[in-house]
């Protein structure tokens, strides 16, 4: 019933007449706004844009949320299409406020998010004279979005948002931003407001494999004796995940995941290898390295992924799936490349396969699976960071919560000991790894979906970088769960340098603030965790309070590593499972 | 021949600030490149030099394809090809040169197409090599500046665009 009523508002508000309205342009950017679905909008005004800002008022459906710094706007934007599927929206100003969103935009392009940016510029008889707060807008995101406009006329505003929205989902999700001169928003005109659909970028292209190179790939799945699933974003924004997982029961393959495919394929099931990579699983990265074949779905040979590319799995042939069809050949040579989107692609596959005889594969792997499991000792004095995490995730995991990380050792953590099962339930910037990411995207995902518990996991660097988003938190009152995995180090940065620079610790000591009482202070409720026991009874006041985001700052073992790593550039015969330890096939 | 992808762009500054953006950000070294108008005058359309021992041209090709300013990527590397070059030579040119000047000129088909107190424009046309050819044979008359097209191309006797995807093609 429920469903029946979703689908047919849908249809309703997908449904446009042809319309022609006399209006100022900043109404007009808003009326596009309403047709292309936008219920909530992230960003901070300013000169440039006080235009769309004052049309804001007349548009109650959409919510517009403040944020404390642009910066943060961008990340609740891709929080929010991370959760949902849907484009995330950010407003700012010209100038500083637009130079703001670069860190964001550029890791919505290397995560393939869609985002859509509209920013004001100053006027257009000031352009280009270095007026107050401009700043070449389209120069400056060129290199990070997807496409971006520099609207000069009223009529081309709508359009612009419109094909904002088509090109940021067409394809390869991601960034892309309009930006619109003062002058521009306030000028009257006649705009004619189309359904959003007929807004089709000339080259729109949806490429699907052949018959023939389906068929190719069936035989490579056959003849394999090592087959490997290698599952990475692509496959989350494609709802890949229940053909990965038929294709992986039918054909009897493992399946690893990229940081950014967590949550692909359910890591409760016994075909899982949990993730890959630099500090992936030793099974999953023997299995991946020692494979005959590599399934690769919506995943492009990160050099994180690979380390030393020339020793990456040798001996495997490459089925690589991919909509994108520059990522074909790039970084390693597809032996069939099937250019499309996966879901599709691989519907279009299932019938095809024949189960190869994968008995002895998979005696191997259980057998690696045995020998190194993922571990961590904890004691009686100290937490153990690993240990608070396995905590966050056996309390909350009956809430089937959305978690957002951030960027060093907590997060290659939790991808560990966290057992995903669900897509869109990790949410990380995996690409451009961009610290200060989790919490303004932890915001994003609630708003994007309120039904749900979102936790953030965050580090007590990265936490600093954007903690301003916290205040926005509270004004909205969500009961949002902030856990910082506090070893008042930049730990990431601390473990190389232990490990790779002879322990010459530089300029990664962080004097910390109680983080319990600045949450406190801006009206969060704040909690601080020192010891072992304290660390469950924490978590589970943290679930109780609903009025308003908590912060628990649990403080770590300040020099616990993060293990397996295969150091950068390196293969997997030099994977560490501790200080001097390698781990041997 | 070099091997070309011929690039059909907006002929605006913006979209060839978008096509030479998108080569230096993503490191394709490409070798020269030329520009020319269309009969379309929206459209301008790049010859890219792609040498295959330093950059895959489907890499570079399926980049370009990304842009909405770009119509069309066509690889011509099978591709019989007609190819001119049109270049203006002014030489330094005293009257009793110009009988000589003239001559050479000649034998190059090259046309005299503007006569100053001083000097000559030279008005040549052809292969690469026949242009420089000629340049070179001027040069001791003292040649004070040449400006030319570079390589202008069309694929002979073809109805169709050299759109074939080679890649994907080797693979099925």
């Amino acid at each position: 019933m429920e469903a029946a009523t979703i689908a047919q508002t849908s249809v309703i508000s997908r449904t446009f007449r042809r319309e022609r309205r006399r209006m100022k342009t900043a109404w007009a950017v808003m009326e596009a706004l309403v047709r292309e679905g936008v219920d909530v909008a992230f960003g901070l005004p300013g000169g440039a844009c006080l235009p769309l800002y004052d049309a804001l008022c007349d548009y109650p459906q959409i919510r517009h949320i403040l944020v404390r710094h642009e910066q943060s706007a961008v990340h609740m934007a891709e929080g929010y299409a991370r959760a949902t599927g849907k484009p995330g929206v950010c407003f700012t100003t010209s100038g500083p406020g637009a130079t703001n969103l670069v860190t964001g935009l550029t890791d919505a392009m290397m995560d393939s998010t869609p985002v859509v940016a509209i920013t004001g510029q100053v006027p257009t008889f000031f352009m280009g004279g270095d007026a107050f707060q401009e700043a070449d807008v389209i120069g400056l995101t060129m290199s990070v979005t997807k496409h971006n406009w520099l609207v000069r006329k009223p009529a081309q505003a709508p359009e612009a948002v419109h094909m904002a929205f088509r090109l940021a989902t067409d394809g390869r999700p991601g960034p892309t931003l309009v930006d619109i001169p003062r002058d521009v928003l306030l000028m009257e005109a006649d705009f004619v407001f189309e359904d959003p659909e007929t807004f089709r970028p000339s080259r729109s292209r949806s490429p699907f494999p052949s018959e023939l190179a389906l068929r190719q790939a069936a035989d490579l799945i056959a003849e394999s004796k090592r087959p490997i699933l290698y599952v990475g974003g692509g496959a989350i924004h494609s709802g890949a995940a229940p053909e990965i997982r038929a294709l992986a029961e039918k054909a009897r393959i493992p399946v690893a995941t990229t940081l950014m495919g967590l949550g692909a394929f359910p890591e409760d099931h016994p075909y899982a290898l949990k993730m890959l990579g630099m500090h992936g699983t030793v099974y999953a990265n023997f299995a991946i390295n020692f494979s005959d074949l590599i399934i690769a779905v919506g995943a492009r040979f990160d050099d994180r992924v690979t380390g030393k590319l020339s020793a990456f799995a040798p001996h495997a042939k490459v089925i690589h799936i991919d909509i994108d069809p520059s990522e074909i050949h790039k970084n390693r040579r597809a032996d069939v490349p099937l250019i499309g989107d996966a879901k599709q692609v691989l519907r279009a596959l299932l019938p095809l396969v024949r189960p190869p005889d994968t008995e002895a594969w998979w005696r191997q792997i259980e057998e690696w699976k045995s020998r190194y499991p993922l571990r961590y000792r904890q004691g009686d004095d100290v937490i153990k960071p690993q240990f608070a995490i396995e905590m966050i995730y056996e309390l909350t995991k009956d809430y089937r919560p959305i978690v957002t990380l951030d960027v060093g050792q907590h997060q290659m953590w939790a991808a560990q000991f966290f057992t995903w099962t669900e897509p869109r339930t990790c949410i990380t910037s995996g690409g451009l790894g961009t610290m200060g990411f989790s919490l303004p995207a932890a915001v994003g995902a609630q708003f994007g979906r309120p039904d749900r518990l979102v936790i953030n996991i965050n580090g007590d660097g990265s936490f600093q970088m954007t903690f301003q988003a916290l205040i926005t938190a509270v004004e909205w009152r969500l009961p949002i769960k902030v856990f910082i995995i506090n070893n008042q180090y930049l730990g990431m940065v601390r473990q190389w340098q232990e490990l790779f620079y002879n322990r010459r610790y530089s300029a990664v000591y962080l004097a910390n603030p109680d983080f319990a009482r600045l949450a406190e202070a801006v009206g969060a409720a704040g909690i601080r965790v020192e010891r072992p026991d304290q660390v469950e009874p924490a978590v589970r006041q943290a679930l109780a309070i609903t009025d308003r985001p908590v912060v628990v700052d649990i403080l770590v073992d300040p020099e616990e590593n993060c293990f397996p790593m295969i150091p950068s550039g390196m293969t997997v015969f030099d994977m560490m499972i501790a200080p001097g330890v390698k781990a041997v096939p | 021949m070099p091997h070309w992808l011929a690039v059909t762009v907006e002929n605006s500054v913006e979209s060839l600030n978008r096509v030479f953006h998108l080569l230096r950000r993503r490191h394709l070294p490409v070798g020269e490149i030329f520009m020319h108008r269309t009969g379309d005058p929206q459209d301008l359309r790049l010859l890219i030099e792609v040498d295959p021992a330093r950059v895959d041209p489907y890499r570079v090709r399926t980049n370009l394809e990304k842009l909405l300013c770009v119509k069309a990527v066509e690889d011509w590397r099978e591709c019989t090809l007609v190819v001119r070059d049109v270049a203006l030579v002014k030489v330094r040119a005293p009257a009793e040169t110009w009988v000589e000047i003239a001559q050479l000129a000649e034998f190059y088909r090259a046309r005299v197409v503007d006569v100053g107190a001083e000097t000559l424009i030279v008005e040549v046309t052809g292969s690469r090599e026949k242009v420089d050819s000629c340049i070179a044979r001027l040069e001791r008359f003292g040649v004070i500046e040449v400006i030319r097209s570079g390589p202008m191309a069309m694929v002979r006797g073809q109805a169709e665009a050299a759109l074939a995807d080679r890649v994907t093609e080797a693979a099925a």
